[in-house]
């Protein structure tokens, strides 16, 4: 083998080593540096559309978080009321995760500890299951009777959207409710508004 | 002499509580990104049960310029420690507008905060 041919050959090997790495190359601890994949604030005021979004979920679950804390059954209780999470419905055009906006409430509220939470209707097949299986499975052939609710929390999430060739206008309406599940009684009730406007010329920010 | 020493006593030791209760804002609790287009024109937090309340207002002092910015507030313990903070909220506040936000912190540990500021760049 000439030297030119064991040159080229290097050459060759140094060239393609280098192609198959390719870009998945970063700094330590990360893979795909110059892709265009960015990680974000999660928590940032998001404008991409005017559907309902990611800031306005948190926005809604913090506004309902800090009312429920300041109602009087919550703030004045001796102990943590139990409360259930109970469906909030869309009523809106669009689909909307509600359980996604009860859910961040409950994250919150419990953070809190002001609030205690059952299993809520998505959860309690699950529990019902573990409760069947714990009887028929293992030696423990009595359960203890499962704990009811003092309250429980409802909603709904509507909107109204209206455009013309300029300007598109959407608002939206999040109310939920604290209902006493003895008596029916509505114990707190409060809303969060949203108006998202999108215009199609440059203007805005 | 005695009695006019211990009055003394009081009076500072009444004003250092009062200082206390009140939540005085200070200029460390403000924190702006990038160019001040909006001014924070008042701030200030009390104890509503367990939780630690802040009342801001926020001004466009300029005359046309409609501006538009968005806030978070840092909720911050005892240690000095942020242990949560709120989403960051947009506001368009038109010339000369005032806008007034209330926030309660969702946690009891809460002892302090800080406002975070930021205006888009145009």
């Amino acid at each position: 083998m000439t030297t030119f041919t064991k040159l080229s050959l290097t050459t060759t090997l140094v060239l393609s080593s280098f192609l198959m790495s390719g870009c998945a190359t970063g700094g330590a601890g990360m893979v795909g540096a110059s892709s265009n994949v960015k990680y974000g604030d999660a928590k940032a005021a998001e404008t991409v559309t005017a559907d309902f979004g990611s800031s306005d979920l948190q926005s809604t679950a913090e506004t309902l978080t800090q009312s429920l804390l300041e109602t009087r059954y919550i703030a004045k209780a001796k102990q943590p009321p139990k409360v259930r999470l109970r469906t909030v419905n869309n009523l809106t055009y669009e689909h909307i995760d509600t359980k996604a906006i009860t859910d961040k409430i409950r994250i919150k509220l419990l953070k809190s500890g002001q609030v205690r939470f059952l299993a809520d209707t998505a959860n309690l097949n699950q529990v019902s299951a573990e409760r069947d299986l714990t009887t028929t499975a293992t030696t423990k052939t009595k359960m203890k009777a499962m704990t009811d609710s003092d309250y429980i929390i409802t909603g709904n999430v509507r909107s109204i959207k209206k455009a013309n060739d300029d300007v598109k206008d959407v608002y939206y309406n999040v109310s939920m409710e604290l209902v006493d599940p003895q008596s029916g009684e509505i114990l707190w009730a409060d809303e969060k508004e949203i108006r998202k406007v999108t215009a199609k010329s440059s203007m805005g920010w | 002499m005695l009695p006019t020493k211990n009055i003394l006593l009081s009076l500072a030791l009444g004003s250092f509580l009062l200082l206390g209760m009140s939540g005085c804002a200070g200029k460390n609790q403000e924190h702006f990104i990038g160019k001040e287009r909006v001014i924070l024109k008042e701030h200030k937090s009390f104890q509503e049960g367990k939780f630690l309340k802040v009342a801001a207002t926020f001004e466009n002092e300029d005359d046309n310029e409609v501006e538009g910015m968005v806030y978070q507030i840092e909720w911050i313990d005892s240690r000095g420690i942020v242990v949560d903070q709120t989403a960051w909220k947009p506001f368009t506040i038109i010339g000369k507008q005032q806008i007034r936000v209330v926030d309660m912190a969702s946690r009891p540990d809460v002892t302090d905060y800080r406002i975070v500021i930021s205006t888009p760049n145009k």
